[in-house]
């Protein structure tokens, strides 16, 4: 990789993250809305990926935007950080495995992402509960119950959600790609 | 070797160097999604408004005491709510406001007046790899510039009738996804273009270490002034856990 596949990677990480702001964080609001933040959010996200993929078509890409996501968290919670590594890893030796010219590869990276940040967010929620039903005791009961119920099978509601927003995502960042950035000369 | 200068007289906690900086903004972060208790929060919060007044910034730290004061007075106000289930449900989002704003507001104050130069010759000096270096100093320095771009597009799309409001996001979601994404990916893309060239022309891609017009290093004064706040982070904790012991 170049200086100018470093600066490409910057720009679209900062586009991803302006997305989760302003999508994501307001449907992260509750506990149960924080395990669907990413479904809605790769929804976008898949345009913006599959264009950093298609400019910066070399290795290294999907470890460097994962590893700088890392970097940025740890600065919010160190496990998070641990998490988004081992996901940077994961989709980094799949883009070096698999063809990377091609569709399915971007998205199966795509998913391994957003899905190792979905798994990354769902940590404080196991991490925090203690911290919070002895914050509010008033509570501690129904929160109880909450909590169990979302780190148990909602869970894997919220995973399942999150690759089928990954997967129409990528559908969408396709037909946009070939709409738009073709014509204008981007890719 | 070049010329290393030092620059006027700025006060202890801007000359601060970026990697203490980095290390107050993570020990903040991690204090307040540990704490227990509001106290404990409410003494980080004016630990945070302090650091803001000891660089003069006075708006941020007026805007940063609104926030924690509303979270605070919130919270207090949600205690009065006699239907529980609402009552949890509010506290909840207030419990995650409260810490996860943290990373925003000493992202914030670390942001202000950093020279992104002296910024890569630290992250050079803790041995970051060139890739990453890069790159971190490019999200950091966008990140206003998005906005101002964002801002542009929404004027574009408000003036067109296809505005970023909430019946257009309800009513064609994906649509108005793409006329607000799309231009600003395209627009992202030509900045990233003349930000390679400028990059070019300063030798970032070259391979040899990048020497740098300010001196960059930690000094005493700098593990003193990081010192002082650890140990006020820390002192909060230790009252917290004597006074809920009920005493040494």
């Amino acid at each position: 990789m170049n200086v100018r596949d470093y600066i490409t990677t910057a720009i679209m990480f900062v586009l991803m993250f302006i997305v989760f702001s302003a999508v994501g964080t307001p449907v992260g609001m509750t506990v149960v809305g924080n395990l669907f933040v990413f479904a809605v959010c790769a929804i976008l996200w898949g345009t913006i990926y599959l264009l950093l993929y298609t400019k910066v078509n070399k290795k290294g890409v999907c470890l460097l935007f994962g590893m700088i996501l890392a970097v940025l968290m740890l600065m919010n919670f160190w496990a998070m950080s641990l998490v988004l590594a081992i996901g940077a890893i994961i989709a980094e030796v799949v883009w070096r495995k698999l063809n990377r010219q091609k569709f399915s590869t971007m998205l199966i990276c795509f998913t391994i992402q957003t899905v190792f940040w979905y798994l990354a967010m769902t940590l404080p929620l196991i991490f925090l509960k203690d911290l919070y039903l002895d914050a509010v005791p008033a509570y501690a009961e129904l929160y109880g119950a909450v909590y169990n119920l979302i780190v148990g099978p909602v869970f894997f509601v919220g995973l399942a959600v999150t690759i089928l927003g990954c997967v129409i995502g990528a559908f969408l960042g396709r037909v946009l790609l070939k709409k738009h950035f073709l014509k204008a000369g981007i890719v | 070797m070049g010329i290393e200068i030092e620059t006027k007289q700025e006060d202890i906690y801007t000359a601060l160097d970026p990697r203490m900086k980095l290390i107050l903004l993570i020990l903040f972060t991690t204090a307040t999604y540990i704490s227990r208790s509001t106290w404990v929060l409410l003494w980080d919060y004016l630990l945070i408004i302090g650091l803001y007044l000891v660089r003069h910034l006075w708006k941020g730290a007026w805007k940063t005491g609104i926030l924690f004061g509303s979270f605070l007075v919130l919270e207090l106000l949600i205690g009065y709510i006699p239907h529980e289930g609402t009552k949890a449900a509010l506290g909840l989002i207030i419990f995650f406001l409260e810490r996860t704003s943290i990373f925003f507001v000493m992202g914030n104050w670390m942001a202000t007046k950093l020279r992104i130069s002296d910024f890569v010759a630290a992250l050079q000096n803790m041995h970051f790899p060139k890739g990453v270096i890069i790159t971190l100093a490019v999200v950091f320095r966008y990140l206003p510039t998005v906005s101002d771009e964002f801002r542009s597009i929404k004027n574009t799309m408000k003036l067109r009738g296809i505005g970023l409001n909430f019946k257009n996001i309800i009513l064609h979601p994906i649509q108005t996804g793409e006329y607000a994404i799309v231009p600003l990916i395209i627009r992202s893309m030509k900045i990233a273009d003349e930000l390679a060239a400028s990059a070019m022309t300063r030798g970032l891609d070259l391979e040899t270490k990048r020497t740098s017009y300010r001196k960059i290093r930690l000094r005493v004064k700098d593990f003193m002034a990081a010192g002082i706040v650890i140990i006020a982070v820390a002192g909060g904790f230790v009252v917290d856990t004597i006074l809920r012991k009920g005493g040494v």
